[in-house]
């Protein structure tokens, strides 16, 4: 029986909602598999444990009261929530699985979640449990540090970064593990925006951008490329600062992945994730749309393409809000620039000067894998900190930063809950 | 409010390693005598997995003395003709539920395999799933089996394990 007590989130009704459908249908393998899978995501959630622990026993869910539609766009859904299991489960428990979309998701699933061989390199081990916790993005964020490294990853593993890249970001025939061409920059702009990328170091290419700008002051793609990089490093603070304002954890999907991507120097991957969300998310385009622009006009920059002309090919007379929605700004095919009048212009948005070279902090200037974990640490996400922090320590055995760093999130782990924990925990990672 | 649209670009198409399927993808010892079924079943199990098929029993058993360290799962054809055991003893004897003195001498002091064990048929209404489970299989699959199902069933084993219940 499922405790009544407990505060059920939409999200633990939707799942109860599917398991007692495949339960019905006589799915009991997949219903089991995919409460199981939600527990492993969300082991401090109660309610996953008692309804688990029903349906071995034999018991059917209880009708959580919502009806949930079983169609691929649900499986989509959780599959871009890193809710793979999940999505295995619903499709091999439904006949989603065996229309011919289904069919093929259920078994691209299969391969991605298969088990790696017994004697993988730890970051790839760490990479399939991450897949099969709820942890899709960090094990996407694993396998692509992992695969800029030598020895190159084996077939199968670079097959699973494909499978993921597409699952997660839709790109995976696009997306390049390295944000940064390997041809030599065509410009001094070019340059100067590559080099700090190549670190990943995001601050570092708006902060010399900027400066860059600064000293050119006729220059008016220096002038753009220094906006939009600050525009994008601002758009990162806010997810950050977003996070820390609810005191929960970052769900690693929709804008918070865009940001994660831009701050690990994927600007690429972050262009299509944007792309995507405009297509998913009109109530939020006008801001969806210049973050895009601003990817478009960085990746300008970085190719050597005039950024101007290269924004106004084609470009109708439109009205787009500031990232913010507060006011209109109209762009013409003829203006250059969007003409921002001097009271939009946001705070926050405030364009090139928002970030100096002095901004930078250490942290900041560490690239990839660790500053994803340090992020995750400081949001209370200690699991997940702990196991990239394990993965560098495979892959890196040399340097004693990360076991300590891995064992500090374990000590974190294991101290007694605060109030401030049991709320970070609390939250689903898809609420 | 969910995203109005499913659609998404092709998926990433690979051909698997031409000279051997031995590239690290994690192995599973397949057990069936029947070609057909076989091909059908191992094409796209290989995308992820080592196949290493035994077509009998004895094989089997052999593969499993010299593999055991690396296998990850242990499909089993429910029926084995051709063989002395059929799946249901041999998993019983993987599991270690057999006395040894029931077990014919090739079967003797095989390791006990900590791995799940799939039972497969092409006859899935006449076995009771909970039978298999008494035997230490861990899940009986329709043949053809499907890679999703097979991944699910070591999905949930692995779960289990990580999280045993209170």
């Amino acid at each position: 029986m499922v405790s009544a007590r407990s505060q059920i989130t939409d999200h633990q009704r939707e799942v109860q909602a599917v398991a007692q459908v495949l339960y019905t249908r006589g799915s009991i393998h997949e219903s089991v598999a995919l409460v199981r899978g939600a527990k492993a995501r969300d082991p401090g959630a109660r309610f996953y444990a008692e309804l688990l622990d029903a349906l071995v026993a034999g018991d059917a869910p209880q009708n959580p009261g919502v009806t949930a539609e079983l169609d691929l766009r649900l499986v989509d859904t959780w599959i871009r929530r890193g809710m793979l299991v999940e999505a295995l489960a619903l499709l091999g428990g439904t006949s989603l699985g065996t229309a011919e979309t289904g069919q093929e998701w259920a078994n691209l699933l299969g391969e991605l979640l298969a088990p790696v061989p017994v004697d993988a390199e730890p970051t790839l081990v760490e990479m399939h449990r991450q897949l099969l916790t709820g942890g899709a993005t960090v094990a996407l964020t694993l396998l692509e540090d992992r695969a800029k490294r030598e020895p190159s990853l084996p077939a199968w593993a670079m097959r699973r970064l494909d499978l993921l890249r597409w699952m997660l970001l839709d790109n995976a025939r696009t997306a390049e593990p390295d944000a940064t061409p390997d041809d030599a920059p065509p410009t001094e702009l070019a340059r100067v925006i590559r080099e700090p990328l190549a670190v990943r170091s995001i601050r570092g290419a708006a902060a010399a951008a900027s400066e860059y700008a600064a000293g050119r002051p006729d220059d008016r793609d220096a002038a753009r490329a220094a906006e939009a990089l600050a525009n994008l490093v601002g758009e990162i603070e806010r997810q950050a600062a977003k996070a820390q304002e609810n005191q929960r954890t970052i769900p690693m999907y929709g804008a918070p992945a865009a940001a994660m991507q831009l701050r690990m120097g994927n600007i690429e991957v972050a262009g299509s994730v944007y792309e995507r969300l405009l297509a998913e998310s009109p109530e939020d385009a006008d801001r969806l749309r210049l973050l895009k622009a601003d990817v478009d006009a960085v990746l300008a920059a970085m190719s050597g393409r005039s950024l101007t002309e290269d924004e106004l090919v084609g470009e109708p007379t439109t009205q787009i809000a500031t990232h913010t929605g507060e006011r209109a700004i109209p762009v013409t095919s003829t203006s250059g620039l969007p003409q921002v009048p001097e009271a939009a212009a946001p705070p926050e948005r405030s364009g090139m000067m928002a970030v100096r070279a002095g901004d930078e902090g250490p942290t900041l200037e560490t690239p990839d894998a660790a500053t994803s974990a340090s992020e995750l640490e400081a949001s209370g996400r200690f699991a997940e900190a702990e196991a990239i922090y394990r993965g560098l320590a495979g892959t890196d055995p040399g340097d004693p930063r990360w076991p300590e760093a891995a064992a500090r999130c374990r000590r974190l782990m294991d101290r007694p809950a605060t109030r401030r924990d049991v709320l970070v925990r609390a939250i689903v990672r898809v609420s | 409010m969910r995203p109005p649209r499913v659609s998404r670009p092709p998926a990433p198409g690979w051909s698997l390693p031409p000279t051997t399927e031995a590239d690290g993808r994690a192995p599973i010892l397949y057990v069936d005598v029947d070609d057909r079924t076989f091909l059908e079943t191992a094409h796209r199990l290989r995308q992820a997995y080592e196949l290493l098929r035994a077509q009998r029993d004895r094989d089997a058993c052999d593969l499993i003395r010299e593999r055991h360290r690396e296998l990850v799962a242990v499909v089993l054809d429910v029926d084995m003709p051709g063989s002395v055991l059929d799946g249901i003893l041999l998993t019983r004897i993987l599991r270690g539920r057999v006395p040894p003195q029931a077990v014919p001498p090739f079967a003797r002091h095989l390791p006990e395999l900590d791995i799940p064990i799939v039972l497969s048929t092409s006859r899935a209404e006449s076995y009771a799933d909970v039978d298999m489970r008494r035997y230490g299989g861990d899940r009986l699959i329709q043949k053809p089996i499907e890679i999703h199902k097979l991944t699910l069933t070591i999905t949930e084993w692995h779960l289990q394990r990580a999280d045993p219940p209170t």
